[in-house]
C-alpha cells in the first residue's frame, strides 16, 4: 500500500514534468534565440540550437530534459544565463520554512478554534468563530498581507516589514498565510469533532467518569483527527499557491517571487523548475498525510 | 422550487449573501451612474495620494485619480473577469466529468486520476503558468481563469455521476434500452444542477480572488485598468500617506467574495440537504 502511493507519487511528478515540458513548447518564439539574446548573430543561434540539441527530435529532447530533472540539471535560465538549479537552489529553503510556519499556526490555532466550537456548539462563541472563519477564507491573501504590514510594521513597528534574515521577518507572511488555511482547518475540525463527539466510546467514557479534557483530547480528538491530518494533505497545495502571492507582498526570496519575476521576464526555464519544485512538494505533502493517517489510525495499517 | 424558495428563505447567511451579490450586480449596472461623469482613468498628479475630502470621497491613488470612481469602475472588470473564466470553464469541465463518471473503465480511471492530480495542484500556479505562455491582459487572464477552473467542474460533474449511475432509475432507463446520449442528457444531468450551480457560485468567488491576486501580482490587465488587485499593487508605496488606496479595493473584494461563498453555501444547503456539511 505504502509502495503503491510512493509509485503515485512519482508518476505525479513524471507527469507534470512532460506537462510543463511540453506546455513551455507551446510558447511562442524560438529557444536558442532567447538563450542567445537578442543582439546575437544567426551563427551564434545556430550553434546554440546545436550544443543546446534543440535541433533534436522532440522526444529525444523531452527524454534528456526527464534525465536532467533527475539529476538536478534545469536547464539554463534566460534572464541570467546561469544553471537555473544555481537560482532555484537558493529559494527552497525561504519557501519551505514559510509554508511549513504558516501551517504550523494554521494547524494549532484552527484545531483550538474547531475543538472549542464544537464543544461549545450553538453559542455565541461557536458563531463568532464560523463567522471569523468564513471571513477568513474570503479575505484575499495579499490584501490580509499588506494590512497586517500597514498596522504591525508600518504602524507599531514591532517586526520589520519585509525581506528575509531574522525569525521576526518570518511572523508577518506566516500569519498572512495562515490565515486562509487556519478557516478551513477549523470548520473541518469542527464537523469532524462534532460527528466523533456523538459516538459511543466517547459517550461510554464520559459516563466511567474519565477526565473531560481526557476525553476530549484522547478519545475525540484522536479519531477527529483523521479527516483533518487528510485535508491538511490535500489543501497543502492550495498553501503553496497562497505563499506564492505571500512572497511577493514581503519581498520573501522563496521560490514564489522567483516564479512571478521569471514570468515577466519571459525566463521559462526558470518557470519551469519553479513549477516541477512545487509539484514535487505537493506530491509529497500528500504522501506525508497519508502516512501521518497510517500512524494515528493503525487500522488503515491492514488495508 | 417553491420548497426551495420556503427553505432559502430562513437560510440567514445564504440570504445575506444573496443580498450582497444582489447590491453588486447593481452596483455594476450602474456604475456609470455612480461615477458622477468622472473619468477612471484621468491622471492628475498635483492632487495625488490625496486623503479622502469632499472633492475625492476615499481620497486619490498614487497617480492623483479619484479612487471611488476607479473602485466603482472597476467591479464590472473584475467581477467579468471572475464570471466569464467561470463560463469558460462550465462546458469542459461538465463534459469531461461525465464522461469520465459515465464511461468507466480505462480511460474513465485516467482522466479521472489526471483531473485529481491537476485539483491537487493549486488554481493560481496553474492560471501563472497558462499566462506565462499566453502573455498578460484581460483576455488572457479570463482565459488562465477558465481554464485552471475546469478540473473542478469536472470533479464535481464526475462525483455527481458516481453516485447517480447505479440509481435505479438510470437502471431503469437503461433496462427499457435508452441509449447512452438520452441517459446522460435526460436522467443524469439534471441531478447536476445543483451541485454545479452551488459549484458555479464558489468558483466565482475563488476565481476573483484568484484574478484580483493575479492582477496584484502584475499579471492582469495593464496598469491604468482599475481593476481592483491592480488599484492594491499601484498603491502597494502609499502605506502611510494614502491606505485607502489599499483599503477600499481591497473590501470591494473581500465582500464580492464573501457575498458568492455564502451564497453559494446557502444553495447547497438547501437545494440538497443531502450535501450539507
Amino acid at each position: 500500500m505504502l509502495l503503491r502511493r510512493l509509485g503515485a507519487l512519482v508518476v505525479t511528478v513524471l507527469l507534470v514534468s512532460v506537462a510543463t515540458f511540453l506546455a513551455m513548447r507551446l510558447v511562442p518564439g524560438d529557444p536558442a534565440r532567447m538563450i542567445a539574446g537578442p543582439e546575437a548573430s544567426a551563427d551564434v543561434v545556430e550553434a546554440i540550437r546545436r550544443d543546446w540539441g534543440l535541433d533534436q527530435p522532440l522526444h529525444i529532447q523531452l527524454g534528456r530534459f526527464l534525465a536532467g530533472i533527475a539529476t538536478g540539471d534545469f536547464g539554463t535560465s534566460y534572464r541570467t544565463r546561469s544553471p537555473v538549479w544555481d537560482d532555484v537552489k537558493t529559494r527552497l529553503l525561504p519557501t519551505f520554512l514559510l509554508s511549513v510556519t504558516g501551517l504550523g499556526l494554521a494547524l494549532a490555532f484552527g484545531i483550538a478554534a474547531g475543538v472549542l466550537a464544537a464543544t461549545r456548539r450553538g453559542t455565541v462563541l461557536d458563531t463568532g468563530l464560523s463567522i471569523l472563519s468564513t471571513l477568513g477564507i474570503s479575505l484575499p491573501v495579499f490584501w490580509v498581507g499588506i494590512l497586517l504590514m500597514m498596522f504591525f510594521a508600518a504602524r507599531l513597528r514591532w517586526v520589520p516589514s519585509s525581506g528575509w534574515g531574522t525569525w521576526q521577518h518570518l511572523v508577518l507572511p506566516a500569519f498572512t498565510l495562515g490565515v486562509g488555511f487556519f478557516a478551513s482547518i477549523s470548520r473541518m475540525t469542527r464537523s469532524s469533532m462534532l460527528e466523533v463527539l456523538q459516538d459511543d466510546y466517547v459517550r461510554t467514557a464520559r459516563a466511567k467518569g474519565v477526565p473531560r479534557v481526557k476525553v476530549l483530547m484522547g478519545h475525540a480528538l484522536r479519531n477527529a483527527l483523521l479527516p483533518i491530518i487528510t485535508i491538511a494533505g490535500l489543501e497543502f497545495g492550495r498553501l503553496l499557491g497562497g505563499a506564492v502571492i505571500t512572497e511577493t507582498v514581503f519581498a520573501w526570496p522563496g521560490l514564489g517571487t522567483l516564479m512571478v519575476n521569471s514570468i515577466k521576464f519571459r525566463d521559462y526555464p526558470t518557470v519551469q523548475a519553479c513549477v516541477i519544485l512545487l509539484a514535487i512538494c505537493i506530491a509529497v505533502s500528500t504522501f506525508l498525510s497519508d502516512l501521518l493517517n497510517l500512524y494515528v489510525d493503525p487500522r488503515l495499517r491492514r488495508g | 422550487m417553491a420548497v426551495f424558495l420556503r427553505r432559502f428563505r430562513r437560510h440567514t447567511s445564504g440570504i445575506v449573501g444573496f443580498v450582497i451579490v444582489l447590491l453588486i450586480c447593481l452596483a455594476v449596472l450602474s456604475a456609470p451612474v455612480l461615477t458622477r461623469g468622472v473619468d477612471p482613468l484621468a491622471v492628475n498628479l498635483a492632487v495625488s495620494a490625496q486623503r479622502p475630502s469632499l472633492e475625492y470621497p476615499l481620497g486619490t491613488d498614487e497617480m492623483g485619480r479619484d479612487l471611488l470612481t476607479r473602485v466603482i469602475a472597476g467591479a464590472p472588470i473584475s467581477l467579468s473577469i471572475a464570471v466569464v473564466g467561470v463560463l469558460l470553464a462550465l462546458i469542459p469541465g461538465v463534459w469531461i466529468g461525465l464522461l469520465a463518471g459515465y464511461y468507466e473503465g480505462r480511460l474513465g480511471a485516467w482522466l479521472m486520476r489526471s483531473i485529481d492530480a491537476l485539483v491537487a495542484f493549486p488554481r493560481i500556479l496553474l492560471a501563472m503558468v497558462i499566462i506565462s505562455i499566453m502573455g498578460t491582459g484581460i483576455s488572457q487572464l479570463m482565459l488562465a481563469i477558465g481554464l485552471s477552473s475546469i478540473p473542478i467542474f469536472a470533479r464535481v460533474m464526475f462525483v455527481t455521476v458516481q453516485t447517480v449511475r447505479h440509481r435505479d432509475f438510470v437502471q431503469a432507463a437503461a433496462a427499457l434500452g435508452a441509449r447512452d446520449r438520452w441517459i446522460l442528457w435526460r436522467h443524469i444531468l439534471p441531478n447536476a444542477f445543483a451541485p454545479i450551480l452551488v459549484q458555479a457560485s464558489l468558483g466565482i468567488a475563488t476565481s476573483l480572488q484568484i484574478a484580483a491576486g493575479l492582477s496584484f501580482l502584475g499579471l492582469g490587465p495593464p496598469p491604468p485598468s482599475p481593476e481592483w488587485g491592480a488599484i492594491i499593487d499601484g498603491g502597494r508605496t502609499l502605506i502611510r500617506q494614502q491606505p485607502m488606496v489599499i483599503i477600499a479595493p481591497g473590501l470591494a473584494i473581500a465582500m464580492t467574495v464573501l457575498g458568492f461563498n455564502l451564497l453559494g453555501d446557502g444553495l447547497r444547503d438547501t437545494l440538497d440537504p443531502r450535501l450539507k456539511r
